[in-house]
């Protein structure tokens, strides 16, 4: 395995118990961690990334100790932020070249070479003597991923990068994440079921602080293959069907509402559904798999 | 609209409710008010001072709480600042500003709420002032003289006048600012820039000529106050409470007004929006394509080794461009520099009169008011360098970066550091500008550099670290600013509340006074030991800083600060440490030796006590009979290379008494000494409080002789906290007979003095001179027991290349080995009060008839030499002429360095402050210009005969037969020399520091034929009262009684006159109104208030002019505590008319009563301004009134027709 993550739990001084227990093998490539907001995903991504450290547990990428050999880890680390700032009046490329030096890449000609190369890929080469702060959303976020990964990392830590951005500059996103070389162990945080089902090779749950499951999205659909099943009712009959059975979603269509439901055993009056990667995900999050 | 408001208000104090800074402000500023308090009461032993007002004033009593609550507020500025600045900026720098304003709330209310709040919690921290100054009125510490009445009206108006109005003013300016920029930043330029202005006013307020701008500037109001109640006497000070009025109601008038127009702009500028960036958003529309296009594949990289010093370069390069490029650091450096060039514009003025521009000079001048702005520049900084990724919320990215902390934390250092020795060099630049602005081009660049770079530099170093300590101990950059408000408070008080060893001062070192004389003499290196002892606990605070950096996400956890060091540091850092803190031990081991081991270490609290054992133990000796001295033979070898001085006496006693004398006491030097007599005695001797008591086996008989060999030998290479500057000097050792040689009897002016401290161990009040009319102490002159009449003859030696000088005629001079020896002698007696002084001295020697004039001075120093020469010749001539002969055969002027500035009469000797005269800067050609080498030098020479030549005895008005007398003759002199007109700015000056100097009086003002040792009475009022005397009597009557003054009283041998003897010699002279004048000015105190309030002026046909006038006269007098009392009176005053170029067409005395005076007189030629007492004759309060200008009746009245 390339990341091991073993027994890491996390409370705050607030109280909240962000990381509890937390195991996870994660191997190269991409890996998915999806849960919903406030999860404990950025806790997760940060004290990966060496920002903040666990109370409890130990991590290992391939063989280095995140918890002690924090500066050897930043050095294979790119790391993306859910959300950043910049500093006012810097251009694009001023800025690459400021983080492409803080992370040691000490040769003017080897630095430039890959400003403009990571700038070019991530489409900003039109823009890249502009200052970031006037970036859109979309721009900026490019920006953050050429920043991670221009120091060759082999770990890559991409936190919701896809939160907020219109389907197409997505699309972009996704681009440039799968240019990343098969040997790069890259993880990325979202809450977005169909991220991982385009992207990732491994993915995990998580939810209030712990691990659901981690498994693959061709493994989770087996799983879930004939466990989802679905009828067509009135609006308000939802709520018994919602005492009734474990609901796994509801919504609307054409004025009547479609519930789907999970069950081991097909229910009476349903029929069988198409199973999804997101039912799947519903699944763990609602504990309807145990 | 109210409920918004309320809510809005309701809001902002909650936030302060819950915030830790609020408590943290309110219990400082409650606990300096009390400590201050405290201090001025005199609960505190050891600690003197006064916080603007008199030493007199109660504590509690109105004035004293406005001067506590106006200065404590000039520090809340930066507290002020931040609460506004919050309060405006807050939701965009959290942005939610968004949200906030998307709910119907109106603008308007929201500020105004906003605003109300803000200022209620800023009146609510500085409600702490009154509070604390209450709480020790009430504690049982402060002295009972010293407390008054508490009023409730007391406590709160200055809240209502001072406080409230500030915290409006600034409030409002910093919430227009916010209101425009949306950022803290520039706010905290604004108070920058708001304190500057405070700092500017004080420095226009030294020229007496600038008091309008000076206090109109101020926006603390503070000069304002302190200018309006200047001449408050202590009477006023303990019972007035400060009205709008004067100086300070014209400077809240205009302040208040910019506050409402800042505050009304605020309202109606302000937009919802953040001010973003200019530059047009980038475009990221369709043209992108979805994929790049296919990059060439790039070089692997090798991170394993990582060189860091190119990227802290690169931080470093980053951070300093991100600290200087913005607008606000380029608008606080000019307004710095503005600042030196207005501070510049004041370089060494003494009477309004410039000094060169010297580089000390500039430098004291530029460099020292600089400092305090450099003091904010790096607190502000500081807090945005380190706060700065985290404020714009990069730090997630740069904190995962394989960047050590070391780097970042070095980066961030070194960019303050260079940021500092940038506005260093401005200083240098400006410095030279300013020097080049004089015309004056010896810019002493090596002066510059040790003095910026190796003096200040380390300071502003230590500044740095304790800054970025704070900034890293308390995790908040706003805290973090308060907390260095406070240390710079603890720094400015410390010492005032009794807190005095350099070695827990932080960043305290004896500064190396520079003077073109010596140097940096020795002082540089013990400035050095203390800099180093600093620098290492600096390193110690940057190593824990390092430690505790802040990386990573977690904001509220103090974890880390609980995690042992050690864990934390490498193991060369753990190194470093250890290495740090056992410097500073060593250092301050070796500086406690030297301080409290080799020399013994003595607070103030400690001599304050071994004066009081003094008076208790040795009491009993006074008014016992002294052994006189009859004659001195010295021999004395300076060693300047060494700082030692090696003396040896021979001394003839006699018993001049007539009574025997068994025993006698000693007063000696801290130094080795011997003594033995040629009688037999028994010697008891008493090392703490440095006496000796001599019990002679057979006791002396009146008229008996006998002889003392003293033995002493001096060394002041020993390091002394406070008092390193002391007499013996590289080039320029100065020190008189007292310094080290003993003093016999008992001493009264080493009793303990000071009123309060005196009280505060119960000791009776002491008279600062004996009662007038205390026959014993007739039989002493003015320097008390120790004045006797000796032969004095001295052989004196230094090193080769300096000459020593003693009063006396040269004998002889000679050289051995290499050494240089000169035999001085005395052809006649002088007082028993003589000086040593060696130096490397050219001279200057000219004649006036048989009498040597000779000018010792340093070279380069030879700008105003022949001022002196022309003033020592034209005074020669004078009091000659007017006095009386000359006793001596030489008159030498002796430079020494300025360590000390003033010049001081020994017979035919002057030794002459470097700092007072030789580098002035007269420019003869200036209206307003003072010749003051010229004068100082006349008075030196007058002391030759006042009191040289005629004695006082030592009771109240001895001083002012010396020193009033003196002034008086070096004004003749000036007079003659420089014209009348001349004199009025010159009394201006004496006029205002008298009326200022009664203000602080710490007892009771005298009449000044009784003043005892008050300054402000026997120079200032001195000056203005005998110049009046004279002015009203004639000049030949007023000489003609000076000098048969003379003639009845110069004597050598008691009893000695007093200054009723003086009086009545001049009543003698005078008509029965001139008496009345001079009882007025002499025995009592009387102050004048002479005005015209019109002058009209009308063509009369025949070519002439009418000028019609209404002069208005009061006169007060006053008591000793400076209660007033208007009575009525008839006195003849000037009347004065001046024509063109302020030349007098009419100058005469009429007879004015108090009230309104009615006068016509007609000139001939065109009047342009008219008034009474025009040259200031006259104690007047108000000096600047006397004069007008005319108004033209008869055009004002054709105009008038026309319309």
């Amino acid at each position: 395995m390339s990341l091991t993550i073993e027994n890491v739990s996390k409370t705050y001084d607030n109280g909240v118990r962000a990381l509890q227990n937390i195991h996870l093998q994660i191997p190269k490539g991409m890996f998915g961690l999806l849960g919903p907001n406030g999860a404990g995903k950025s806790s997760l991504m940060r004290t990966i990334a060496t920002l903040q450290a666990p109370d409890t547990g130990s991590i290992h990428f391939q063989n280095l100790d995140a918890l002690t050999q924090e500066e050897d880890l930043r050095k294979v680390l790119g790391y993306l932020p859910q959300e950043f700032g910049v500093y006012p009046k810097i251009s694009a490329t001023d800025l690459l070249d400021y983080i492409a030096t803080l992370k040691g890449i000490t040769d003017p000609q080897q630095r430039k070479e890959r400003v403009l190369h990571f700038l070019e890929l991530t489409n900003l080469s039109q823009h890249k003597n502009k200052s970031v702060n006037t970036y859109s959303g979309g721009m900026k976020q490019r920006f953050g991923i050429a920043q991670a990964l221009i120091a060759q990392p082999q770990l890559l830590i991409v936190d919701e990068p896809t939160a907020g951005l219109d389907p197409e500059e997505r699309l972009r996103f996704y681009n440039i994440l799968s240019e990343i070389g098969s040997d790069v162990t890259v993880i990325l945080s979202t809450h977005i079921v169909s991220d991982v089902a385009d992207l990732c090779q491994n993915f995990a749950i998580i939810n209030n602080g712990k691990v659901l499951v981690q498994t693959t999205p061709e493994k989770a659909l087996k799983d879930i293959e004939g466990k989802v099943w679905s009828r067509i009712v009135e609006k308000q009959s939802v709520p018994a069907i919602e005492t009734q059975y474990q609901v796994i979603n509801s919504r609307f269509s054409a004025g009547k509402i479609i519930v789907k439901v999970y069950s081991t055993v097909a229910p009476e009056n349903f029929d069988r559904a198409e199973a999804s990667l997101e039912d799947y995900y519903f699944a763990h999050i609602k504990g309807f798999v145990k | 609209m109210i409920t918004a408001i309320l809510a809005n208000i309701a809001f902002e104090l909650k936030i302060r409710y819950r915030s830790m800074s609020s408590y943290i402000y309110f219990v400082m500023f409650f606990a300096l008010a009390l400590l201050m308090t405290l201090a001025a009461g005199g609960a505190i032993p050891g600690a003197m001072i006064n916080f603007g007002t008199g030493a007199r004033v109660f504590v509690n009593s109105p004035m004293s709480i406005t001067f506590y609550v106006a200065l404590l507020t000039a520090f809340n500025l930066f507290i002020i600042a931040p609460v506004f600045g919050q309060a405006i900026c807050k939701d965009f720098i959290n942005n939610i500003d968004q949200i906030i304003f998307s709910t119907p709330l109106k603008v308007k209310h929201f500020l105004i709420g906003r605003f109300l709040g803000a200022l209620l919690f800023m009146l609510f921290v500085l409600s702490s002032i009154p509070l604390g100054v209450f709480v020790a009125s009430k504690l049982p510490f402060v002295l009972p003289s010293m407390l008054g009445v508490n009023t409730l009206p007391g406590y709160l108006l200055p809240l209502l006048t001072v406080a409230l109005p500030n915290i409006f003013i600034f409030g409002s300016i910093f919430f227009f600012i916010g209101s425009r920029t949306k950022k803290m930043a520039p706010i905290y330029i604004t108070a920058t820039l708001l304190f500057l202005l405070w700092s500017s006013s004080g420095q226009l307020l030294k020229d007496i000529d600038n008091k309008w701008l000076g206090t109109l500037m101020d926006p603390l109001g503070l000069s304002a106050i302190s200018e309006t109640i200047r001449y408050w006497t202590v009477f006023q000070q303990n019972q007035q409470i400060i009205s709008f009025e004067s100086y300070f109601l014209w400077n809240r008038v205009l302040w208040m007004s910019i506050g409402f127009v800042a505050l009304i702009a605020a309202l109606f500028s302000f937009s919802k929006t953040a001010k973003k960036a200019k530059t047009r958003r980038a475009d990221s529309s369709g043209t992108v394509p979805l994929q790049a296009r296919a990059l060439s594949p790039l070089v692997n990289l090798d991170l394993k080794k990582i060189k860091w010093v190119p990227v802290l370069l690169k931080q470093l390069s980053f951070e300093f461009f991100q600290t200087v490029k913005s607008i606000y650091f380029l608008v606080i450096v000019l307004a710095g520099v503005g600042y030196m060039f207005i501070t510049g514009t004041q370089v060494g003025k003494i009477f309004g009169t410039n000094a060169y521009p010297v580089t000390y000079n500039v430098l004291d001048f530029v460099g020292g008011t600089f400092s305090l702005f450099l003091l904010i520049v790096i607190t502000l900084y500081t807090g945005e360098t380190v706060w700065r990724d985290r404020d714009l919320k990069i730090n997630q990215i740069i904190d995962a970066l394989p960047t050590p902390n070391g780097v970042i934390f070095a980066a961030k250092f070194i960019n303050m550091v260079l940021v500092t020795v940038l506005l260093l060099t401005a200083v240098l630049f400006s410095g030279i500008a300013i020097q080049l602005a004089y015309g004056y081009t010896n810019f002493e660049l090596s002066q510059y550099l040790v003095r910026l770079y190796l003096v200040e530099l380390p300071s502003y170093l230590n500044l740095i670290a304790l800054t970025f300590f704070f900034q890293v101990v308390f995790k908040n950059k706003y805290l973090a600013h308060g907390m260095i408000v406070i240390y710079y408070l603890f720094d400015i008080f410390a010492e005032a509340l009794g807190l005095e060893h350099y070695l827990y001062l932080f960043n305290k070192k004896p500064f190396p006074m520079y003077s073109d004389m010596n140097g940096f003499g020795h002082l540089f290196k013990i400035f050095h030991l203390y800099n180093f002892y600093w620098l290492f606990l600096s390193g110690v605070l940057i190593i824990i800083s390092y430690g505790l950096w802040h990386r990573g996400t977690e904001s509220t956890s103090f974890k880390k600060m609980r995690t042992p060091l050690r864990t934390i540091l490498t193991p060369r850092l753990k190194t470093a440490l250890a290495l740090s803190i056992l410097g500073f031990l060593v250092l301050g081991s070796y500086l406690f030796y030297q301080n409290n081991v080799i020399n013994e270490y003595i607070s103030r609290k400690e001599t304050e006590t071994r004066s009081y054992d003094y008076e208790k133990q040795y009491k009993i000796f006074d008014k016992r009979p002294v052994a006189q001295l009859t004659s001195v033979f010295a021999n004395v070898d300076i060693f300047p290379e060494q700082l030692k001085v090696r003396g040896k006496l021979k001394i003839k006693f006699k018993n001049t008494t007539q009574q025997e004398i068994k025993e006698v006491l000693i007063s000696v030097p801290n130094a080795d000494w011997s003594l033995t007599f040629s009688i037999p005695t028994t010697e008891k001797r008493d090392d703490r409080l440095k006496v000796v008591v001599y019990t002679f086996a057979q006791p002396i008989q009146p008229n008996q002789e006998f002889e003392g060999d003293y033995a002493v030998t001096v060394d002041e290479s020993t390091i002394k906290n406070g008092t390193n500057i002391r007499k013996i000097h590289y080039n320029g050792t100065f020190f008189n007979n007292f310094d080290y040689f003993p003093s016999f009897g008992y001493q009264s002016s080493s009793e303990l003095g000071e009123r309060k401290a005196r009280e505060k161990r119960g000791l009776p009040p002491k008279l600062r001179k004996p009662a007038i009319d205390d026959k014993d102490q007739w039989q002493n002159s003015l320097l008390g027991v120790n004045g006797y009449w000796i032969d004095f003859e001295t052989v004196v030696s230094t090193t080769a290349d300096q000459i020593a000088i003693a009063p006396g005629y040269l004998q002889k001079e000679w050289a051995e080995g290499n050494r240089r020896y000169f035999h001085y002698k005395m052809d006649q007696k002088i007082i028993n009060f003589y000086a040593f002084l060696s130096g490397r001295y050219e001279v200057l020697r000219d004649k006036w008839n048989d009498v040597n004039i000779e000018i010792y001075y340093h070279k380069g120093h030879e700008y105003n030499l022949q001022r002196m020469v022309n003033s020592t010749k034209k005074s020669l001539d004078y009091f000659t002429k007017h006095f009386g002969p000359y006793q001596h055969k030489q008159y030498r002027i002796i430079e020494f360095p300025r360590y000390e500035t003033f010049a001081q009469s020994f017979p035919n000797t002057i030794p002459f402050s470097e700092g007072i005269g030789f580098i002035a800067k007269v420019d003869d050609s200036k209206e307003d210009d003072i010749d003051y080498p010229f004068y100082i030098t006349a008075h030196e020479l007058a002391h030759q005969w006042w009191p040289h030549q005629m004695m006082g005895a030592n009771v109240q008005g001895a001083d002012m037969l010396s020193e009033s007398l003196s002034q008086y003759s070096a004004l003749m002199v000036m007079e003659h020399e420089y014209g009348r007109e001349k004199m009025k700015k010159f009394l201006q000056y004496e006029l205002d520091r008298y009326l200022f100097g009664r203000s602080q009086e710490t007892e009771y003002e005298n009449p000044l034929y009784l003043a005892e040792s008050q300054q402000y009475l026997h120079y200032r009022k001195g000056s203005v009262v005998l110049y009046s005397i004279k002015d009203y009597l004639g000049e030949d009557t007023f000489n003609g009684a000076l000098k048969e003054t003379l003639g009845k009283y110069a004597r050598m041998a008691p009893p000695y006159m007093t200054s009723i003897d003086f009086l009545n010699v001049i009543k003698s002279k005078a008509t029965d109104d001139q008496k009345a004048l001079v009882t007025d000015l002499m025995e009592k105190i009387v102050i004048f208030e002479n005005r015209p309030l019109t002058a009209q002026v009308t063509k009369l046909p025949d070519g002439t002019f009418k000028v019609s006038m209404n002069i208005s006269s009061e006169k007060v007098y006053s008591d000793k505590e400076g209660k007033e009392e208007k009575r009525e009176f008839s006195q003849t005053m000037d009347v004065g008319i001046l024509g063109k170029d302020e030349k007098y067409i009419y100058l005469k005395k009429h007879t004015i009563k108090s009230g309104e005076n009615k006068f016509e007189i007609v000139v001939k030629e065109e009047p342009f301004k008219a008034g009474v007492d025009p040259l200031n004759v006259l104690i007047d309060r108000n000096s600047k009134d006397n004069v007008m200008n005319v108004s033209h009746e008869s055009s004002t009245a054709k105009e008038t027709a026309l319309q």
